[in-house]
């Protein structure tokens, strides 16, 4: 198992390598490149030379990469150009908000589509089930960013309940540690209510036609013979073995959880990874873009990652032969 | 002479015949185009000659329009065989699907109209207070001044030989000579805004209007251009040897990593935004799952006898995969085109509200709701709107898509 894990983890490394280059070629290659950011007509051309000695874009660009790619493996990121504070320290303070409202959002995705989608299962081919995945349908094709403008001006202009934007109260008393919860709390449920509404769709299908495949087994037909109420049976043996393409789905649905975030956040000035990013291109500053968006692919890498190794733990028919524990 | 002419009014034929759904909306067609035409003559007469490609566009697709109800009415013969399961005229049975289509087609036909159904232009910035912010229904009053120009009042008021009208707040009283002419008719116009106006009293009506064909034309384009690089893609890896269909694959892994938004803002980062630019961007972000279809469709055909035939006939692997192989993965592409058209719109309306979508001198959807954010509290409508309509489009794609998928799984 151990040895699966490790062989699983290094065949990542490969996809790493593609990504990081992907986004050095972009940044590179195609026209506006992205060295003559760094020319501004505030900036004499001197300036300008020795700005692209400091980042060392007067290279070839086998050499840039070269050296670029092993700064970026020893964990030196380049400069911020609008900012001149290392890229890292830009990046890593909003990495936690990203994470917590893309979480909680998963988290909630996954509970509430599990829940509708076994519903809709349930009732297959019946009015609920007709509702739901019309449901689904609608959440589908609402853009998320309308999604949250609307909430704001639901929630937060109108009956003025929640706070519109960003982490935290700006006038918050030096409170404690619960008044401190309770206000960041009231921050995040617009936002995560937005996100997890709009990847709430993908869940409800994939749940409702995995759970389906698996009610039409032979297994259940004979536990449904034996007499077992339909709930248990859909809730406790059915989701059993429906967990699987589930788990799959946690890790596939991550690309789309984090290119929603960064709408989510720009909305509600939601101080995360994609707000930074957001600032960072109007600002024109390249070496942060290119840094989140790494980053980004990576957790999505690890997240499959994660996803498969979950599977492999769950169910020991996925395991490869030859490392069964 | 009187019943000859009523045979060929545009759905007549079909009714009799008992399609009383087509002749409705042929009928509906028919008419609708005519009063297009009696309605707007000035405008879409000159221009079927010249005048700016939109408005030659929209007058041509009208002319079109117009033939098409006639001629659609035509070939309704009597008692033609209901369609089977599974065939294509399946599409129009189903009545979700039935919908859809008609949406979507609905929404093509008005992008395509957009420029003879525009009331107002829809970058004309409004006069102050008293055209901003506008509330859906509201009508503003235009007084012609005797020494030119206008302006633009919230009500007005005659009392004598004074004129009091009101912008924002204030009452402002002028004397009755200055305004051109004599009667009311002379000085007075009013401007109706059906769906209210922005924060600058740009027209909101006109304005969706506008950004229908390009936020329709950059979703329907870059997903077309997405769905043919796939294939190609798709193709070249399923007929190539291992080593370039395994780099290939990592190609499309390596895409499939990043979340999409990200990649699309790291290249937008450095090229500026254009139509075309946005354009070739959600192409070149959106080819991995058509690749993958492709590839896949190939893998399950190739060791099939009639590609071992078409290669024992002399064809080459080039041959082989446009002539043998693509068609039959031309359907699976067709629902994933469908479907892809949805999501394309939405990351389009999502670059767009960011600001890196479409410029801003062109209108679209996103960035509508983005000139909203200014006004957000005051005006609702400007946010509203055009999130409705994008959801709708995007609805009726993706349920053309799903029924697209439907029928041909019948099949």
């Amino acid at each position: 198992m151990g040895g699966y894990i490790v062989r699983r983890l290094l065949a990542g490394i490969p996809l790493l390598w593609l990504i990081w280059t992907l986004v050095f070629v972009v940044g590179h290659l195609i026209p506006g490149r992205g060295e003559d950011l760094y020319a501004s007509p505030q900036i004499s051309h001197q300036d300008q030379e020795r700005l692209k000695q400091v980042y060392g874009l007067d290279r070839p660009l086998p050499v840039q990469y070269t050296r670029q790619l092993l700064a970026t493996l020893r964990g030196t990121l380049p400069l911020s150009t609008s900012r001149g504070r290392p890229v890292s320290e830009i990046i890593a303070p909003a990495v936690g908000p990203t994470l917590l409202l893309a979480g909680a959002a998963l988290l909630l995705q996954f509970t509430l589509g599990i829940i509708l989608g076994g519903l809709a299962a349930w009732r297959c081919g019946r009015v609920l089930d007709h509702a739901i995945s019309g449901l689904a349908l609608a959440l589908y094709s609402i853009p998320a960013f309308w999604l949250g403008i609307i909430m704001i001006l639901l929630f937060s202009l109108r009956l003025a309940w929640l706070p519109p934007s960003h982490l935290s109260s700006l006038n918050m008393p030096t409170a404690s540690l619960l008044g401190h919860v309770r206000d960041v709390g009231s921050h995040m449920v617009l936002p995560v209510a937005t996100l997890t509404l709009a990847g709430l769709a993908v869940v409800i299908r994939h749940a409702r036609s995995s759970l389906l495949e698996v009610l039409a087994h032979e297994n259940l037909m004979a536990a449904r013979a034996r007499g077992l109420p339909e709930w248990r049976l859909l809730f406790r043996h059915g989701l059993r073995q429906a967990i699987l393409p589930l788990i799959t789905l946690l890790g596939l649905a991550l690309p789309a959880l984090l290119s929603g975030a960064l709408l989510v956040e720009v909305v509600f000035s939601w101080p995360g990874l994609g707000q930074t990013t957001y600032q960072a291109i109007l600002a024109r500053d390249y070496p942060v873009v290119q840094a989140a968006t790494l980053l980004t692919a990576s957790m999505v890498v690890l997240g499959n990652l994660a996803a498969d190794m979950a599977i492999s733990l769950a169910d020991p028919r996925a395991r490869p032969v030859g490392t069964g524990s | 002479m009187m019943r000859r002419a009523l045979t060929r009014l545009p759905g007549f034929r079909a009714w009799t015949t008992g399609h009383h759904g087509l002749a409705l909306s042929l009928a509906a067609l028919g008419v609708s185009q005519i009063l297009l035409w009696t309605w707007r003559w000035e405008m879409l007469a000159p221009a079927l000659l010249s005048g700016p490609p939109q408005e030659s566009l929209a007058a041509w697709t009208s002319l079109a329009l117009l033939g098409l109800a006639l001629l659609g009415d035509r070939t309704a013969a009597p008692g033609r065989a209901a369609a089977g399961p599974g065939s294509w005229r399946g599409l129009t049975r189903d009545g979700v699907t039935r919908i859809s289509l008609l949406a979507s087609c609905g929404y093509l036909v008005v992008a395509l109209l957009a420029p003879a159904l525009m009331l107002q232009d829809p970058n004309r910035i409004g006069d102050g207070a008293a055209t901003q912010n506008l509330p859906p229904g509201a009508t503003v009053h235009l007084l012609l001044r005797q020494q030119g120009g206008t302006v633009a009042a919230a009500a007005v008021d005659l009392q004598g030989d004074k004129i009091r009208f009101r912008r924002g707040a204030s009452w402002i009283s002028i004397p009755r000579a200055d305004l051109l002419g004599t009667r009311p008719a002379d000085w007075h116009r009013v401007r109706h805004h059906w769906l209210g106006t922005d924060h600058l009293g740009r027209d909101l009506l006109s304005r969706l209007l506008a950004a229908a064909p390009i936020s329709l034309g950059i979703g329907l384009s870059a997903a077309l251009l997405a769905v043919l690089l796939g294939a190609l893609v798709g193709g070249v890896a399923g007929m190539a040897g291992r080593r370039l269909d395994a780099l290939l694959m990592r190609l499309t892994d390596t895409f499939l990593a990043f979340p999409r938004l990200f990649l699309v803002l790291l290249v937008l980062a450095v090229i500026p935004g254009s139509l075309v630019a946005a354009t070739l961007v959600l192409a070149a972000t959106g080819w991995m799952a058509p690749a993958r279809l492709v590839r896949a469709q190939i893998f399950s055909l190739r060791d099939e006898p009639f590609v071992h035939a078409a290669r024992a006939a002399g064809r080459g692997r080039t041959g082989i995969l446009v002539r043998h192989l693509l068609p039959h993965a031309v359907a699976p592409l067709l629902v994933a085109a469908s479907l892809r058209i949805g999501e394309t719109m939405l990351v389009e309306a999502g670059l767009s509200y960011l600001g890196l979508g479409v410029p801003p001198p062109h209108a679209s959807w996103g960035n509508i709701i983005a000139s909203a954010r200014p006004a957000l509290a005051q005006a609702w409508w400007v946010a509203t709107f055009p999130g409705m309509l994008l959801a709708g489009a995007v609805l009726s794609f993706n349920l053309l898509g799903d029924g697209l998928r439907r029928v041909l799984a019948r099949r």
